[in-house]
Formats: C-alpha cells, structure tokens, sequence
C-alpha cells in the first residue's frame, strides 16, 4: 500500500482538506483527513483517474465525482500511471529536444522551401482554365481602376507590335489554349515595365515601348517572357501558395505572437522569393527558347534588359541582398541569354 | 465595507492579501515548445490542438493565487474541432474570393458582423474552460453588448479623430471584465474615464519624445554616409526599425499604466480584490529584451521570453481573499440538466481566434 500527503478539492466547490490517500494493489484508494483521520472517501479503480502528468507539476488524481487529488510533492508519480506519463517523458526527454531543435528549423525550411511549393505546383493543373480566366479579367480590371491610365502611344505603333506579337504567337502553336490579350497601358507607378495576370492578360506600359522603339525584337522577347509567366501558370502558383502557407504556418504557430511571427514572415517571404526568382528563370528560358524556334536571336532578350536597366546604374546588388530580391541578378541573366544565343 | 457590522470586521481581519506566485521555469517550457512544435509538424498539424492544452496546462498549473493554482479543463479534441472548421472557413473564403472579389467583399462584410459572436465565444469557452479551486470562471456577456463595445464605439470614435478612443477602450474593458463571473459572482468593476486618457496621453507623449529623437538620430547618420543615396537608405531603413520599436514602446507604457488602473479597479464582491503595480519601465524592459532574444535566436528564445513575462505580470500583482472564497460553489456544475450538458458538448469548441 501506498500513502500520499496531499490536498482534496472537493467537487464544484472551493471547500478543501488537507488529506492523506491510501491505494492499495488492487487500486482501491482511501482518504483520510489529515486533522482527524477521519475516512472522507473510499473509491474502486473505476471511480477515478490519473490526469496527463506536466513537468514540474504534480501528478492529480480526478475522481468521477468532480474531486481533485493534489500530491504535496509535485516531483511524486503514481505507479501504473504509464500511459498518461506518454507526453511528459517526450517532452523531457534531453535526446528528442536536442533532436527537435535541429530538426524544427529544417523541416520548417523544407516545408517553405519544398513542401508548400511543389504542394502548390501538384494543385494548380486542376484549376480550369476558365476559372484562371476570370481571375485574369477581374484583376485587370482592378488594375485598370488603380495603376493603369489609356496609352498614349500611336495606333500604328501598337498595331505593329500587336500584328508583329500575333505573328509570333502563331508561329509557336501554343497548346495551353490560353486567349491571349495584349493592353498598351500608361503608368506613372510602374515605369517601364510588363506584366502578365493569369489566363493570357498581358500588359505592356508605354513607358517600356518607348525605350524598345527602336528594337521590335526586344519588346517581342520581353512579352514572350510573359507569356511564360502564363504557359507555366506562375500566377496561380504563387496564390495557391500564399493560400496554403498561410494555413500551414498559422496552424504550426497560432500560439505565437508579435516578434517570433516577424521572423518566420521574414523567413518565409525569404525563401519564397528564391521561389519567386526561379519562376523568373523559368520565364526567361522560355523567352529565349521561343526566340530561337521563331529565328530570331535570343540577343534580342538582351537587348531587353539592358534597355530595362540603362537608368538604374546601382542594378548590381551585392550577393546577400539578391535574397531580398524578387527577381535574379540582370548580369546573370543577361549571361544565361547570351549563352543560349551562341548554340 | 461597513466596519459597525462585526461579521465584516472579522472578514476584514481575516483576509489574505498575497503575490500571485508563478514557477514556470524556461528550460522547463522550451522541452515542451520545441517537442509539441516537432510532434505537430510530423502529424501535419493536428497535434497543435494537443500542444495548446499542453501549454495552457502548463501555464496555469504553475499560477498559484493564494496557494491554489488554476486548471485549464478543454480537451484537445474541442480545440481540434475549432481548429479544422476555422481552417475549413479560411480556405473556402481565400479560394472564393481569388476567384471573385466581390465574395471577398462579402466574405469580409460577412467576418465583421460574425466577429463580436466570434469574440463572445471565444471568451465563453476560455472561462468556462478555467478552473480555480476546483470552481469554473464564467462569461456571460451578449452578442448585441459586444457588437457596441467590439464594432461600434471603436468606429465611431474614429470620426471624432480618435479623440473618444480612449473612453470607448474604457468601455471595452469594462464589458469584457464585468461580464466575467466566478462561483455564481461577477466582477465589479469601477474604473475611470480620466485614468485611460492619462495612459493614451502618456504613451502618446512617449511616442511623439521618441520619434523625434530617432528622426534626429536617422538624420544624422545618414547625412554622416559618403553617398546621399547610401545615406537615403540607411536612414529609412532606421526609420523603419525606429517606428516598430516606438509603437512597441510606447504600447508598453499604455499597458502598464492601463492594466494597473483596471485591476486595481476590478473585485468580486465580498470574496477577492485584485492589485497590479506593474512599473512601465519594467514593463518595457522586458518587452524589449524579449524582442532582441527572439530576434538573436531565430525565434529559440520564446519559451524563456513568455516565461519571463507571465513572472512579471505574475509578481507586478496581488490578490486579496475573503474567507468567503473557502465556501464558494460552481452553480455552471450544479444544476446543469443532461440536455444542457449535451448541447454545450456539442458547440464546445474553441472558436477563439488565438
């Protein structure tokens, strides 16, 4: 027989004792005031029950009637409480922690890294085109209310980029069936820049055609790179993945709050625009790549990036703030281009 | 008290005033953290349910008021229910409203007027789901109550420049404390409007000292670069790091001063009075070197941060205890009929946000 020192809390109510509890081998457990040794309770092993054991705490005996046993000694463990010690030998166990904190941060890399990327990637072939064409039309739409204003350009100059672009969509024999548009847009906001929403939206600013006047093949090669964007379906990609990752971390994290969050958003944001930089890859490889099945050089992307960056001397990052970045380095891919044109 | 009523003397006499004593330890809770972390990673989130109860658990049995600690009562599987229909809610509006933003409009509109529910909920379960001497907290405040203090005064006193905020937070704290009950007794509380205004005006006067302080200081080491482009940058990047650590700042003073006024001001008739005198500066101390050991760690530190926090607030309050307290009983367990018992079952889940 086993005698614990400990507290009673009587059920649904404040009222306690100090108390001495007995168990017997057959699990038979006696409760004696400590005052007068009175017997204040007598219970079978099927009118009570160990709790889950925490570290540091004392292990209590629930009893049906709402009763709670306390042992003084909160280092005390009943015998036979096995099962219910589960959870606290894992989580004091020295090999599992030392083996979760470095497992933690590379399942959490993998997770960002690999895991929710390709999850995404493996999800988006069973959104219908149809679906990705009304999320392409209702955010060009809000584009169109916010950051974007009419061309300014000739309707000559966008009729020969148009025919020129079409000419080449033609001769490449997309089998995606994506219906392509091409806006000519003015923005203050944007610059010199084109960009590519799901479903075949593609936009080019003024700004940009202005600076490319000269070389039709270069404008060709900066929408083809949009088009890659669409082909490779970049865009659903990156929201299926927002989608997901925000789920993910808010299930693993919900009980974080303020600074920890900031740095595993950091962390997250990190590595997705290493994701985001490889869709760029993508892209550009299918630039240069449908540059060359249209007989024209992939110089002509080149061109592209050079007239992209001729204002912005200070291009070059220094290496670790390419991490910050959503796009690769312009050197680097200006070589690949390069590269690619001398087969 | 009426002192001429000698059964209230001799309560009076027979008080207990002590600290609210907490004996977490860091080392203690980081096996914890880290292993619930691992173990619901490898189970793909479902064992954060567990991890939840485990941490609260922990948490509250290491709270000890007046030599009793408190007892967190959920089970995993309520905050697993919780969890799966918030996930559930979540991806279906996410997925929606890429496809439509005007059902992300809805989906919005729709969150705000749920929310006060949300809120109320949340709260209910939480309470219902602590334990003090073996007698449940309860939370009895409406819907309608909370859609007023949650949604409608904070509006509102947006269009009086903020001006009205602090006494509509006033009135926030007021319905969320006053509505907490404890053995068939509900908080009193008997705060200020004036005490809010002197914490919003002193954080505000903090933030406005600070921020010039740090413009000067950003201005000047950018100035002090070789390139003015390098200089531009540096200074906005201190800029930025300048305004996360002065809204937290400045949050801090408010909390202290705020938390003080509130439990000072707050007692449940004839059984406890509660005290805090939580120094802003501490406050702010420990606010800040958290942030710094979260930073420095990668996020390694929490477990020792949140320890180091709830010893503070633990040691910044006390409570006073009537003997009332000893002969308190819990009527949410006394006559809760069978029918009652079944269908709070089958809506206790956590729907609280956190």
């Amino acid at each position: 027989m086993i005698i614990v020192k400990g507290k009673l809390q009587q059920a649904a109510s404040t009222g306690h004792c100090a108390a001495l509890l007995h168990l017997t081998e057959q699990g038979l457990v006696q409760l004696y005031a400590e005052q007068d040794n009175s017997l204040l309770m007598e219970v079978t092993e099927d009118q009570y029950q160990m709790a889950e054991v925490l570290p540091g705490l004392p292990a209590e005996l629930l009893f049906n009637t709402g009763a709670v046993f306390s042992p003084d000694d909160s280092s005390w463990r009943w015998p036979k409480g096995g099962r219910q010690n589960v959870t606290l030998k894992l989580e004091t166990n020295k090999s599992l922690i030392v083996l979760s904190v470095i497992a933690v941060p590379i399942l959490i890399w993998w997770l960002t890294a690999v895991g929710l990327p390709k999850a995404a990637t493996a999800m988006v072939p069973f959104i219908p085109v149809a679906v990705e064409e009304s999320i392409g039309k209702q955010s060009m739409q809000v584009f169109d209310r916010t950051l974007l204003s009419d061309s300014e350009l000739s309707p000559q100059l966008q009729q020969s980029i148009r025919s020129q672009w079409q000419q080449a969509l033609g001769q490449l024999q997309l089998s995606s069936g994506y219906q392509y548009q091409l806006h000519f847009r003015a923005s203050k906001t944007l610059g010199a820049n084109a960009f590519a929403l799901p479903g075949g939206y593609l936009t080019i600013t003024d700004e940009l055609v202005r600076r490319l006047e000269t070389k039709p093949d270069a404008i060709l090669a900066v929408l083809l790179h949009e088009v890659g964007h669409v082909e490779h379906r970049h865009g659903m990609t990156l929201a299926a993945q927002a989608t997901a990752s925000t789920i993910v971390m808010s299930v693993l994290f919900s009980d974080l709050e303020g600074v920890t969050e900031a740095v595993l958003g950091t962390g997250t944001s990190l590595v997705q625009s290493a994701f985001s930089r490889d869709m760029e890859r993508q892209a550009d490889y299918f630039s240069t790549k449908a540059l060359v099945k249209l007989n024209k050089s992939p110089h002509a992307f080149v061109e592209a990036m050079l007239a992209l960056t001729k204002d912005q001397p200070k291009e070059q990052l220094s290496p670790w703030l390419e991490y910050l970045s959503s796009h690769p380095d312009t050197k680097e891919r200006i070589e690949k281009a390069t590269q690619q044109a001398q087969p | 008290m009426d002192i001429q009523d000698p059964a209230a003397a001799s309560a009076v006499a027979a008080a207990r005033r002590s600290t609210v004593q907490f004996s977490g330890r860091g080392a203690e809770f980081f096996g914890i953290w880290i292993v619930n972390i691992l173990l619901t990673i490898v189970t793909l989130g479902i064992y954060s349910a567990w991890a939840k109860v485990r941490t609260t658990q922990y948490f509250y049995g290491h709270t000890k008021v007046d030599g009793h600690s408190f007892r967190y009562l959920a089970t995993p599987i309520q905050i697993l229910k919780g969890r799966i229909i918030a996930v559930i809610v979540f991806a279906l509006i996410s997925v929606l409203s890429t496809f439509s933003p005007i059902f992300g409009l809805m989906a919005a509109l729709a969150f705000l007027i749920a929310l006060p529910w949300i809120l109320v909920q949340g709260m209910k379960f939480s309470l219902r789901m602590t334990s003090y001497r073996n007698v449940r907290f309860g939370f009895h405040g409406t819907y309608g109550s909370a859609c007023i203090y949650y949604l409608l005064l904070p509006i509102l006193s947006v269009f009086t420049l903020y001006l009205a905020m602090p006494w509509a937070l006033k009135k926030l704290d007021q319905f969320i404390f006053s509505h907490i009950s404890f053995g068939g007794k509900q908080l009193e509380v008997s705060t200020r409007t004036s005490a809010y205004y002197k914490a919003a005006l002193t954080s505000f006067a903090v933030a406005v000292g600070l921020g010039v302080v740090c413009g000067i200081a950003a201005a000047v080491a950018g100035f002090a670069m070789p390139e003015p482009e390098a200089g531009f940058s540096l200074a906005l990047f201190l800029l930025y790091v300048a305004f996360f650590g002065i809204f937290t700042l400045a949050g801090a003073v408010y909390t202290a001063m705020i938390r003080n006024h509130l439990l000072n001001s707050t007692l449940l008739p004839q059984t406890a009075e509660l005290h805090s005198n939580l120094e802003a500066v501490d406050l702010v101390w420990v606010t800040t070197t958290n942030m710094l050991l979260v930073l420095f760690t990668l996020g390694l530190a929490y477990p020792w941060t949140k320890v180091r926090m709830t010893a503070l607030l633990a040691a910044a309050t006390e409570v006073t205890v009537y003997p009332a307290m000893d002969t308190l009983t819990d009527p949410l367990q006394q006559n809760s009929s069978v029918f009652a018992e079944q269908a709070a079952d089958l809506f206790d889940v956590d729907l609280s946000l956190t």
